[in-house]
């Protein structure tokens, strides 16, 4: 049997916060293409579902030398000891040893939520209600993502229906390897300060490993030794000096 | 044969052993698992063929280019696309969900009519050819001299060529009145033509090749103008050259990306602007050319040397060193000097209005590359045409019956500020649109219009822009039966009224005249939205080849005007003392706040936004649900509020209950308070209420409303 | 027939009485299974969890219940392993408040899961390095043994004892039950462990994440210890509540000081144990993982008062005064420090549950709080009711307390 081989790949991010303004299109782009309903009513910032959230972060400084950066958060997609998939009772969720992408399984999903408390990040999020568009809306839905179910934890996963797409695309082209270009998930695609860089981190020639070992590069809550493949950049130190804890009020 | 209880048992017990041995148990658990995935309310997936469409977004005047993904026909997805002649090349986040809007829960659908005026009045579905005939004779009513008004139209889409069916209607009216929203995006050009004592052209920024750009309070990287454009130039600080100086009392998203911020304290923009004029022009650094275009200059100068840097950065709180580097900074390179305001806070007060446009006068700005620039006007439409007014320019109660059209997408208003603007008694209302806005709350009748993505729609050039543009919104679905076109509304009410309009067929039909009179002019440019290079208009054999290449998302641009038109203008001419005088410091009483509505631009109320822009407004604090206030935290703490209490806030115009958050990018003393969608699901007649906060806003006499004097308190 | 399924020689109140007292908890149960239903039904949206507190009162409260069950497999321990035979008098009490305490919380997180129907995955596709995977076996294993160890009280009722082979089957069961108690004191080890290990592993939650020792963090350890020394204490608050209520003796003296003895003892290792570790997650883990470990206890209005409470105020005096013979004769002594006792689990199952998940991680979290809806709230309470139900027909129809029939007849003559 003839095997083809796909190169191992650990996709990532880099995110610069000096230019995000926190329009929020990467979150409206993200929940048009993964199929994330509206809120319903009682929804609030707590119970709603935002595979990719932008928070404000602020200096703590008074007016007016007050200053925020908006953090777009999406999973980290965490490499070593990943604790969503570690603490998953029934094998739910699991790391791609090609992609490195974290994938969440919602047919098997228990809804134990033991994974949404060992996120650190707070990127996992619950069906408390069913997936519900108001009438005539189900039409507009991207068909190759499949919407969840109530009662399950999803999660961003890098728009992994892309990443089929860009596959086929290069099988049909009789490549193994994906063209960097065909798998750009939605997030990364919206923004329009382009802020957001998408690509393998294996790959030492692309944009995102090359910006990713710039000096005023960092990732969120590094010491906690999650290495997770989402990094961040600021100019600011500020920023990046406050980026591995919370901070007292 | 005897059955005992022992058999019974037996038999029980044994069937059940036996039954583990078959496969129904481990069956039916495996069954109970796959219906768990596949409950029937869970929304199916729609299956067909895949197709794309280039189109334009009609949500807001950006009129962004996109590629929508359709499944069966029907747009599933949608992409910014570049677009290397308007520059609009992405989208917002409203954007993104545009195509759910045919699927609105808000949407209108048949025509309604209020039963009456008051409180207690309800909306009731009515028949359209009653509703055409009722308002055939409200608008002969209104026509009369007895009325006490006359007719207008509001047109919160201007340029289009339904615009300009709409003039043609007024002009059968006595004194009819062509409309459009006080929007302040346009507010300085508009300010600009208004202090010309000769004929002035149309007027754009000229952003690209601009130096410096001092923006009065304008949410430049917040929506407006065109996104993307924006965002190139100015979303990175670091970029070659071009400085953004922000003058803006809190921090806004805009001001924290700005080369510099100055805290300006609220109401005393107008001294600032004086402030800036006096080091321009006591250091000379004035256009020699602007000298003797404005006609008033000494007049000018002399008023403007008695505000020296000084005395007026302590009174609007700015470094005064601040200051005359941002004076020297405008005078030294093309620059742009505009005000303007997130959509809610609405117009700058006249006298800031008339100073920033001097300012842009002084340093020579108008006419030339960098600055403000002269554009032309859509073919068929240029020389002179009809007055356009901005809603709160308009006198007190000139109003008899007025017709909406569309919903507010660039801006919105007051309600209390349209009854101002209303003739005693009320008046006649009509809000054409397919939703049930904020603004359906002070119609009388509402008529259902066609929603996005079901009807052709003109995206005329966004405000601003540098030259016009015409290109179109593509209807991908089939349009509901009840909706109806707004021009064929037009028309039947041309009839019912007894006005005499040129019949021009459909809605459509308008657009296909527009294209043959582009073609007709052999001016500009058609640009293909594959992003390839741009073809002149004389090249296209005619109108319908100009249209083949729009419905496939091109884009018309027209060639830069001629630039050497040197109209004169007197800056002072319409401002009194008293005005000036108005423009010192507010006062502000003790204990008391200043409110200042803000919104995002498209997202003014739940019925202009798909409802999953839920996840940024009630499902993230990234942007706020109607509603909320922002507060300094040092604020909230002398008022003895905490982030996410309830609070009252009072005006001398009425009362709100809000939910408070606390934000340090707020200037202390301020109450930011949210004009915007309520949450998914809010009953329609709390919806109409989402302009809660605006009816808190006190209306100046110049028809701003900006600053209102509140007070807050936990409940 | 309510007189002849009454133990023989035993004095009950009327059956009229008897059913008084069940019709509040019965309401109560009805209350608590509307709410389940609600929750079942239409989601989870009816609770107050939310996507950061997603574990809310059910879970706190099962971990403290699963806690304060100790107290059966640690008297069959004590009883069938070590032949302490003083506590044949509280065995059976013991099982049947291990087995309600056990039940309950398998019928809580069946609410508290979003797909009940799956939970049968988690045998079917086990994630073996899952703290939860472990849980689940143990629970459901451990509750089938308490089920059988419940099921010779329930057949020596006087009227099932009638049936030959129910009193064959009994007697067989008996000889069995030191193995029973065996594999319970075996399972309960590891489940108590994987109860205080499902924190103790997040890595991702520095306040209550810790070095682990072999497979497992040290909380795995802690939590055996600390629910093996609370179990005694709660036996002993639960029969001397049934006696209060009951106005009855039930037991001797002797084994409430015994039970207090054990309880005691194993409290001071516990609480030694449990500074030793504080003193290292303070100094080492917490600062490692970026945490200065003085923050959490400045975020919100989570003092360090809270650990003075949990170690000193509801640990070392209690356990001190369990421990001195003198304290502990005098009843009224034993009873408040084996309350104290169990209250210090119930705080300290609270902070690993609930602050854990209300202290921010990330440098623009907010410190949360979080109350539970009516639904949660009621729900917890049907387990109660149903607790007390099936306690009080068990009292009333089965010899829960062997003694009770000697001590009542000694009385009376």
């Amino acid at each position: 049997m003839e095997q083809a081989t796909e190169k191992k790949s650990r996709f990532g991010m880099l995110i610069d916060l000096d230019r995000c303004t926190g329009c929020g299109a990467c979150m409206i782009s993200c929940a048009v293409e993964n199929n994330i309903a509206p809120a319903e009513q009682k929804a609030t910032t707590r119970t709603g579902v935002t595979w990719i959230r932008v928070s404000a972060m602020s200096n703590g400084a008074e007016f007016p030398a007050t200053d925020t950066v908006y953090v777009p958060m999406p999973c980290q997609q965490c490499e070593k000891d990943t604790p969503c998939v570690a603490v998953c009772p029934q094998n739910a969720v699991d790391v791609d040893p090609q992609t490195g992408i974290v994938g969440q399984v919602p047919q098997r999903c228990l809804g134990c939520r033991y994974c949404m408390t060992a996120c650190p990040y707070h990127a996992r999020y619950f069906d408390w209600w069913d997936p519900r568009w108001p009438e005539g809306m189900e039409q507009t839905l991207n068909p190759d993502v499949a919407p969840r179910m109530r009662g399950v934890a999803e999660k961003c996963n890098f728009c992994h229906g892309r990443l089929h797409a860009a596959r086929t695309k290069a099988a049909a082209e009789g490549r193994t390897d994906i063209a960097p270009a065909d798998y750009v998930p939605a997030c990364v695609e919206a923004c329009p300060a382009h802020a957001i860089v998408f690509g393998d981190l294996n790959d030492a020639e692309s944009e995102v490993a090359r910006g990713a070992a710039h000096p005023h590069s960092f990732r969120f809550l590094v010491k906690l030794g999650t290495e997770s493949k989402v990094y961040y950049r600021s100019e600011r130190a500020w920023v990046r000096d406050n980026a591995d804890a919370f901070r007292l009020a | 044969m005897k059955l005992t209880r022992r058999d019974v048992l037996r038999f029980a017990g044994g069937g059940l052993i036996g039954t583990l041995f078959t496969p129904i148990p481990w069956k039916l658990l495996d069954d109970t698992a796959i219906w768990t995935q596949n409950w029937a309310w869970l929304p199916k997936l729609p299956r067909g063929p895949i197709s794309t469409r280039f189109s334009h977004c009609t949500l807001c005047p950006a009129g962004c280019t996109l590629r929508a993904r359709c499944c069966n026909g029907v747009p599933v997805g949608l992409t910014g696309v570049p677009n290397l002649a308007t520059k609009n090349g992405v989208l917002c986040a409203a954007g993104f969900a545009s195509h759910h809007m045919p699927y609105h829960p808000l949407r209108l659908n048949g025509p309604r009519a209020y039963t009456g005026k008051d409180d207690g009045s309800m909306l009731i579905p009515v028949t359209m050819d009653a509703t055409v005939e009722a308002l055939g004779r409200k608008l002969r009513a209104a026509a009369s001299a007895t009325s006490g008004g006359s007719v207008a139209i509001l047109d919160q889409r201007p340029g289009r060529a339904l615009s300009r069916a709409y003039q043609e209607f007024l002009s059968g009216f006595q004194g009819g009145q062509y409309l459009v929203s006080p929007s302040s995006e346009d507010g300085t050009l508009r300010a600009l033509r208004n202090l010309s004592a000769t004929q002035c052209p149309p007027l754009g920024y000229d952003f690209e090749n601009a130096r410096t750009v001092l923006s009065f309070g304008a949410p430049l990287l917040d929506g407006w103008g065109v996104p993307e454009q924006m965002y190139r130039l100015f979303s990175d600080r670091s970029a070659s050259g071009r400085k953004l100086i922000q003058i803006e009392s809190s921090k806004s998203r805009t001001a924290r990306a700005a080369a510099s911020w100055l805290p300006v304290a609220p109401g005393t923009e107008a001294v600032l602007a004086l402030g800036l004029a006096n080091v321009i022009v006591r250091e000379g650094l004035y256009s020699k050319d602007a000298e003797r275009r404005i006609k008033d200059f000494p007049r000018y100068r002399d008023l403007v040397l008695r505000y020296h840097p000084h005395p007026v950065a302590a009174l609007a709180g700015v470094d005064p060193d601040v200051l005359v580097d941002t004076a020297r900074a405008i005078a030294s390179s093309p620059s742009i000097v505009v005000s303007g305001a997130d959509p809610a806070a609405g117009p700058a007060d006249q006298t800031t209005e008339i100073l920033v446009a001097g300012l842009n006068l002084l340093v020579g700005n108008v006419g030339r590359k960098g600055g403000i620039v002269y554009r032309r006007d859509v073919p068929g439409t240029d020389g002179p045409g009809y007055a356009e007014t901005a809603l709160h320019q308009v006198p007190d109660h000139s109003i008899a019956a007025l017709i909406m059209d569309g919903m507010e997408s660039g801006a919105t208003f007051p309600h209390s500020l349209l009854k101002r603007k209303l003739v005693e008694d009320g008046g006649t209302v009509v809000l054409l649109s397919p939703y049930l806005s904020g603004h359906s709350a002070v119609a009388d009748y509402l008529v259902p219009t066609a929603s996005p993505w079901e009807t052709w729609e003109e995206v005329p050039a966004p405000p601003g822009a540098t030259s016009a543009s015409f290109s179109l919104a593509v209807p991908l679905l089939p349009g509901r039966e009840y909706s109806v076109d707004a021009y064929t509304f037009l028309k039947s009410l041309s009839k019912a009224s007894g006005v005499n309009l040129e019949d021009h067929g459909s809605g459509e039909s308008l657009l296909r005249r527009r294209a043959e009179m582009i073609a007709a002019s052999k001016r500009g440019m058609v640009y293909a939205a594959d992003g390839s290079e741009g073809k002149p208009a004389s090249s296209f054999a005619n109108g319908e080849a100009i249209w083949q290449s729009c419905a496939d998302g091109g884009t018309w641009v027209d060639d830069a005007a001629d630039a050497s038109s040197k109209p004169e203008f007197n800056i002072l001419g319409q401002l009194t003392d008293a005005d000036l005088a108005r423009s010192a410091r507010m006062q502000q009483a003790a204990g008391s706040l200043t409110l200042v509505p803000f919104s995002t631009r498209a997202a003014l109320s739940g019925a202009t936004i798909s409802p999953v822009m839920s996840k940024v407004f009630q499902e993230s604090d990234l942007r706020m649900n109607g509603g909320t206030v922002l507060l300094n935290p040092k604020t909230a703490l002398l008022f003895g509020l905490k982030n996410e209490d309830r609070a009252s806030v009072r005006t001398k115009n009425g009362l709100l209950i809000a939910r408070v958050l606390c934000d340090p990018t707020v200037k202390p003393g301020l109450l930011h308070a949210a004009v915007g969608p309520l949450p998914n699901g809010t009953p329609v007649a709390d919806e109409e209420q989402s302009a809660g906060v605006l009816s808190l806003c006190t209306i100046q006499d110049d028809g701003s409303w900006r600053f209102t004097e509140a007070t807050i308190e936990k409940v | 027939m309510d007189k002849q399924l009454i133990p023989r020689g035993l004095r009950r109140t009327s059956f009229t009485n008897f059913l008084m007292w069940l019709v509040p908890w019965v309401l109560m149960l009805g209350v608590g299974l509307y709410a389940i239903y609600l929750c079942l039904a239409e989601g989870l949206f009816h609770t107050n969890m939310d996507n950061r507190f997603a574990f809310g009162l059910w879970i706190y409260l099962d971990l403290t219940v699963i806690a304060l069950g100790a107290g059966a497999f640690f008297t069959g321990f004590l009883l069938y392993i070590l032949r302490r035979d003083e506590l044949k008098s509280v065995i059976n009490s013991a099982v049947v408040v291990g087995l309600i305490c056990y039940s309950g919380a398998v019928a809580v997180l069946m609410v508290d899961v979003g797909q009940p129907l799956r939970a049968w995955f988690t045998f079917w596709h086990p994630n073996t390095h899952s703290m939860l995977t472990e849980v689940t076996f143990c629970l459901t294993v451990y509750l089938t043994v308490l089920l059988i160890e419940y099921l010779p009280i329930v057949l020596k009722n006087r009227k099932l004892r009638q049936i030959p082979r129910f009193m064959v089957f009994e007697f067989q069961l008996h000889k069995i039950m030191p193995v029973l108690a065996g594999v319970g004191t075996f399972l309960s080890f590891f489940h108590q462990g994987s109860l205080g290990g499902l924190y103790g592993v997040l890595q991702g939650r520095p306040f209550a994440y810790r070095e682990a020792l072999g497979i497992w963090p040290s909380t795995f350890f802690l939590f055996v210890l600390s629910a093996a020394a609370v179990g005694p204490s709660f036996v002993l608050l639960i029969t001397w509540l049934v006696q209060r209520i009951s106005r009855k003796q039930l037991v001797k003296p002797e084994v409430f000081r015994f039970l207090g003895k054990v309880s005691g003892i194993l409290l001071i290792v516990y609480i030694l144990l449990k500074a030793i570790d504080t003193l290292i997650w303070m100094n080492y883990t917490s600062p490692e993982s970026g945490f200065a470990a003085y923050m959490f206890y400045h975020a919100g209005s989570f003092g360090t008062w809270i650990l003075v409470l949990e170690l000193v105020v509801l640990g070392l005096v209690p356990a001190v005064l369990l421990v001195t013979p003198k304290m502990r004769a005098r009843p009224g002594v034993l009873v408040g420090a084996a309350l104290a006792a169990c209250c210090g689990i119930v705080v300290n199952r609270f902070v690993m549950t609930v602050q854990t998940l209300a202290l921010p991680t990330l440098p623009f979290d907010a410190v949360l709080s979080y109350s539970p809806s009516w639904e949660e709230i009621a729900t917890f309470l049907a387990v109660v009711a149903y607790g007390v139900l099936l306690y009080s027909l068990s009292y009333r129809y089965m010899t829960l307390f062997p003694q009770e029939r000697d001590l009542y007849q000694s009385s009376w003559r």
